[in-house]
């Protein structure tokens, strides 16, 4: 399977973390809710995904993703008034 | 001090005989059948949507009779009536009520994550425009 781009992995981390915060906040009501317990699992494994494939190709999505020992990541990505760093399609 | 007995909810300290007094508990009055069909009533009396994107049946526009005059036949003052009835009556004033939500009739993921809710039945849209301060028309 190709990999996914850039702004492809953006998006899907983008979708998987608003469902994340929906079932988070139906969770907090209905805390004894199987369905939405295997819906939130699913979807944070699904993000976690995401956010390991999206950080292993382009770098640390946050000052916590890690940095390549050669150079600061950091400053390797889209700064936020560039258009990569925006768009989810 | 007795922690139960003196930091109770407002509807604890309602107590069962007022329930009894004016009418049917909320839980009744509006059980599992009817749940999906007070929610979009009731939040019509307040949002007055100008379009109707999620398919919720609308009436006068605003989805209330609120505020109008002789057209509006068995109006009572400030009450909110649906089908000539007043889904509100018996209830003790002062309290509110919020149905709760159940698991169910989710959004896929991408058409969620368009639409601001991974939930069906709380995709709201406020169209501010359609009402005029003082009412619905």
């Amino acid at each position: 399977m190709m990999p996914k781009d850039r702004n492809a992995l953006m998006h899907d981390i983008q979708v998987y973390g608003f469902a994340l915060v929906e079932v988070n906040l139906y969770l907090d009501t209905h805390p004894g809710d199987q369905a939405a317990i295997a819906c939130y699992n699913k979807y944070n494994r699904l993000l976690e995904e995401a956010y390991l494939a999206y950080e292993s190709q382009y770098g640390p999505l946050t000052i916590h993703g890690g940095t390549d020992n050669d150079c600061w990541s950091w400053i390797k990505g889209p700064w936020p008034w560039e258009y990569s760093a925006n768009t989810s399609r | 001090m007795n922690y139960n007995a003196e930091n109770r909810t407002p509807r604890d300290r309602i107590g069962e005989e007022l329930f009894s007094h004016v009418g049917q508990m909320p839980t009744q009055k509006y059980g599992k059948q009817e749940s999906r069909e007070a929610v979009s009533t009731l939040s019509q009396a307040t949002i007055c949507p100008t379009r109707n994107k999620v398919g919720m049946p609308r009436q006068n526009g605003c989805g209330c009779n609120r505020g109008l005059g002789a057209s509006c036949p068995g109006r009572t003052s400030g009450q909110c009536r649906v089908h000539g009835e007043d889904r509100l009556a018996g209830m003790p004033l002062a309290m509110a009520y919020v149905p709760m939500q159940e698991w169910r009739n989710l959004y896929d993921l991408e058409p969620g994550f368009e639409r601001g809710t991974l939930f069906k039945e709380l995709d709201f849209p406020f169209y501010p425009t359609a009402c005029p301060r003082k009412g619905c028309r």
